[in-house]
């Protein structure tokens, strides 16, 4: 068996317990005295995937207005929090929406009433003037996250190329300006009762106290939100490409570079985990497959790496790699080739995968290193299988990915179609 | 086994609670807080080898890894005239080969354990750092030892190196946030070494021997530290050290004295165009105090409230009221030359002039009658303190901390009174503060700005704030005209 040649790590774990309220909120503690301090952390089971033609970075703007204050905890999210030591932030992607904040030990019932006050109330307190505002700020991050940077389109345009219109994945989340300006405060009425129910969330509490004590602590401030209608189910059609497809896109960088994307299983479907190992013999290090071929020996890459993007509906696997001056993509392109039908030829070895399985294993003790992390991971089980203690099985699945799953894999997913993205210069005088 | 008495409980619960009365939470004000739970700072193991490197530990065995960091005081300020960059280089160079190793093959025996290793300059030294299973450690510090002590300066790693370094510098002349950070540097750093930064130039001019020659000169015992966190104890991991460092025997004396900061007489817009930019961005920065001075910590306070949160003067103005930006922020930090205030924020171009009036109007408040309140000065020490315990929960913080001390002669007991300190700060002593460091005649103390935009649309309004305006290109030379 392939994880008995692993030597004996203590195994990464968390302890915890989960329960549901009467309302349909998951709630899972998990205790860790190491610093007085808690996270709480909620994920709402909404995304970008979940919005509506028209509505593009919808999600994220409605992020940014569960910051703007709740009808008995009225004015900035952060201002009562902040001044006992908290730190808060929110997160949007294409599959779920999340808001945490690590407080003192003893401040924890004020983090559940703010939690709480802005999933059951939020509506009464919103306005005119804050969604006015906070399209403007989130059209602000557009700007200085995605358009203001060198290859900062390079996520919406992949994602539009990959998934056609229509499908969940095809805009980015943070959306298009006209989407974000065209939301009206009718559209964030009808959104928030659409998702942000107890019985769409989960809620993690870790770090320093005691579960007897917190039990009811949270079932005081979320047992009295009322349930809703069951979220619609998402209807989507899986993507398949039936031929390659080629995009050149011009802009304002200094060099060619390129995404070579293909669709690729599920996060947890059977080739997630190989994907992931395949991307590690790829380009992790400086001895890895193609970092080895296009950057130290061809010399015609500054950098290359390979990914498996694991999202919720079907994930893609990305190469993406920047040229040396005087290169071009398609030479990138040739050469990625040349690497991958070697592989086909030479599949990834033992000894290869078994430094690409400890790299996961580091990562996964990584992400438990803090309790916002713990926290973070729980939910993010909990949303994927409805087990927050699934790390155990998600190590196995790269303990026991055999050298046959890991080739089958890559034939599989890896070849033709697939979807290429060049960035390249802009035409002098186009500035 | 676990799971199963928590499904047992699960339904124990629902069944308690579906028979309890539907009680309503009292959401008519916040809930008070519960009693606080005690802070013990992390303890500090110290002991050194033979040849005299200091040793710290700090203990935490949650997970398995180890941390440890060789420390050394260095002057990356002191890059020869044409050879800027040397310092970065040859502490970059070191991984890329050494021992029996080339770049590749070191690479590929740290990833076989699990480790990480790294080597770069940072603000006042240098420090080449790994991250181990604590079952590798001995292993990791084998390949570490190898970089430390028998690094190759291979000139075939040189030629691919030398490539990203050449067109990384192309690629941060694109990037409008990266163009405004250098063009800040070489203004407020003059003719000093980090006014003078690498160059396509500079980069051509390194070669092996001339790392080697830094190497050889600011590479040593004497000016070393080694730092260790994580699931070790310093009796383990003294004599790991010992074997490995304990003859190393580099010649490095002193660290060289500083260049001197340029004095900032008046607030000049230094503006570089980039053609197009969806935003423009906007970043100060000035030297006022050092860490040891009497007021630092009330300058660390009033910044808090200007800028230094989310509910800052700056961010709710520039953000939350206006809408002009994703985020508006101010910070103090220090290094051997000091501590500096900075500012910085990229705003949305057609409201470029009408977001530094806002910004100036807040950095003016102060001394144009809008002092720091007794609210916000409470707040601000109780955030600062309050939070502070998160950032011991892995040893990373404290061990920078404790090489903060040893590098910039801090006192001794800085982390252990560092709370006491930020809560002393009360309403005068933030306002003085800020009075004294960040305002001159009346008005705000003279700062460097740097501006990177489309000067097409933000020049003419730019230029109605009435501050003397100066075009670069960017690179940071000067252009005729405007």
């Amino acid at each position: 068996m392939w994880f008995l040649l692993q030597s004996a790590l203590a195994a990464p774990s968390i302890p915890f317990e989960k329960f549901e309220l009467e309302n349909g909120l998951d709630v899972i503690l998990a205790p860790d005295s190491s610093i007085p301090f808690v996270q709480v952390n909620v994920w709402y089971h909404v995304g970008s995937r979940n919005e509506v033609a028209g509505r593009t970075g919808f999600a994220h703007l409605f992020e940014h207005l569960m910051f703007q204050g709740s009808a008995n905890a009225p004015g900035e999210y952060f201002a009562p929090l902040q001044k006992i030591g908290a730190q808060i932030n929110g997160t949007t992607n294409i599959d779920r929406t999340n808001y945490f904040e690590g407080i003192p030990s003893h401040q924890l019932p004020l983090a559940l009433f703010m939690e709480s006050d802005r999933m059951g109330f939020l509506l009464p307190a919103l306005d005119e003037t804050k969604l006015l505002n906070q399209k403007d700020v989130v059209r602000n991050e557009r700007r200085q996250s995605y358009e203001n940077r060198p290859y900062g389109m390079a996520w919406p345009w992949l994602l539009e190329s990959v998934y056609p219109d229509g499908h969940p994945y095809h805009t980015a989340t943070i959306g298009r300006h006209q989407d974000i300006e065209a939301a009206t405060l009718e559209d964030v009425k009808a959104f928030f009762q659409t998702w942000y129910l107890p019985n769409n969330a989960s809620l993690v509490v870790s770090g320093d106290f005691e579960p007897r004590v917190v039990r009811p602590l949270v079932k005081e401030w979320f047992g009295d939100l009322p349930r809703g209608p069951a979220p619609p189910k998402q209807e989507f059609k899986v993507a398949k490409l039936k031929k390659d497809v080629m995009v050149r896109k011009e802009s304002d960088v200094p060099f060619e570079k390129v995404w070579i994307a293909w669709h690729t299983p599920a996060v947890l479907r059977p080739g997630d985990a190989e994907l992931d190992l395949i991307s590690r013999v790829l380009s992790d290090g400086k001895d890895s497959r193609l970092y080895r071929r296009l950057v130290r020996e061809l010399q015609i890459a500054q950098d290359v790496e390979a990914y498996q993007t694991s999202s919720y509906l079907q994930s893609m696997f990305i190469i993406e790699s920047t040229a040396q001056p005087g290169h071009t993509a398609a030479e990138l392109v040739t050469a990625i080739d040349d690497v991958l039908a070697d592989m086909r030829k030479n599949p990834a070895t033992a000894a290869e995968l078994a430094v690409a399985r400890t790299s996961f294993e580091v990562a996964f003790f990584d992400n438990i290193a803090t309790i916002a992390g713990k926290a973070n991971l729980l939910n993010n089980y909990n949303f994927l299988t409805g087990d927050p203690g699934y790390l155990e099985a998600d190590l196995a699945r790269y303990q026991l990915a055999s050298p046959g799953n890991v080739r089958a894999a890559f034939k599989k997913y890896l070849g033709r179609p697939r979807v290429v993205l060049e960035i390249v210069p802009a035409k002098a005088g186009a500035q | 086994m676990r799971r199963l008495s928590v499904a047992g409980m699960l339904l124990g619960l629902g069944v308690m609670w579906a028979t309890m009365p539907g009680f309503a939470a009292d959401r008519s004000q916040p809930p008070p807080p519960t009693e606080p739970r005690p802070f013990v700072l992390p303890a500090v193991a110290e002991g050194a080898l033979s040849n005299g490197i200091r040793v710290v530990v700090v203990e935490s065995h949650e997970i398995p890894f180890v941390w440890v960091t060789l420390s050394i005081s260095a002057s990356p300020d002191q890059d020869p005239v044409g050879k800027e960059g040397l310092a970065m280089i040859t502490l970059d160079m070191l991984n890329e080969g050494a021992g029996a190793y080339d770049a590749a093959g070191l690479s590929g025996a740290l990833k076989a354990l699990g480790s990480n290793l790294s080597s770069s300059v940072g603000s006042d030294g240098a420090s080449v750092g790994i991250r181990s299973l604590s079952r590798n450690l001995g292993a990791t510090l084998d390949l570490m030892a190898d970089v430390v002590l028998k690094p190759g300066f291979p000139a075939s790693e040189w030629e691919i190196l030398q490539k990203q370094y050449l067109a990384s510098l192309q690629t941060d002349r694109s990037d409008p946030s990266l163009i405004a950070a250098r063009l800040l540097e070489q203004r407020v750093h003059g003719q000093s070494y980090r006014g003078r930064q690498l160059t396509e130039a500079s980069v051509k001019a390194i070669d092996p021997a001339a790392m080697r020659g830094w190497y050889d000169k600011e590479l040593g015992p004497a000016r070393a530290t080694l730092l260790v966190g994580g699931d070790t104890t310093l009796a383990q991991v003294l004599p790991e050290l010992e074997r490995r460092f304990g003859g190393w025997k580099g010649a490095a004396g002193a660290v060289e004295p500083l260049g001197a900061v340029p004095p900032v007489t008046q607030n000049t817009l230094f503006v570089a165009h980039k053609a197009g930019a969806a935003q423009s961005v906007i970043q100060a920065e000035v030297y006022v105090a050092a860490p040891t001075d009497a007021d630092y910590f009330p300058l660390v306070v009033a910044n808090h409230v200007m800028g230094g949160q989310f509910a800052s003067r700056i961010n709710l103005n520039l953000r939350e009221k206006n809408g002009y930006t994703y985020g508006a922020r101010s910070s103090v930090a220090f290094d051997r030359r000091g501590a500096r205030l900075s500012v910085s924020t990229s705003v949305k171009t057609d409201v470029t002039a009408a977001a530094m009036k806002e910004l100036l109007y807040e950095l003016n408040g102060p001394s144009t009658g809008r002092a720091f309140d007794a609210t916000e000065v409470a707040d601000a020490t109780s955030a600062i303190v309050s939070a502070r315990p998160l950032r011991f929960e892995s040893p990373e913080y404290l061990l920078r901390q404790l090489e903060n001390i040893s590098r910039y002669n801090l006192p001794s007991d800085w982390v252990s009174t560092y709370a006491a300190n930020v809560a002393a700060v009360d309403p005068p002593a933030a306002n003085d503060s800020w009075s004294r460091r960040m305002t001159q005649d009346g008005a705000l103390r003279p700062m460097v700005w740097v501006i990177v935009g489309d000067l097409t649309k933000i020049r003419e309004p730019l230029a109605g704030l009435g501050f003397p305006m100066v075009e670069l290109d960017v690179d940071g030379a000067e252009l005729k005209g405007g």
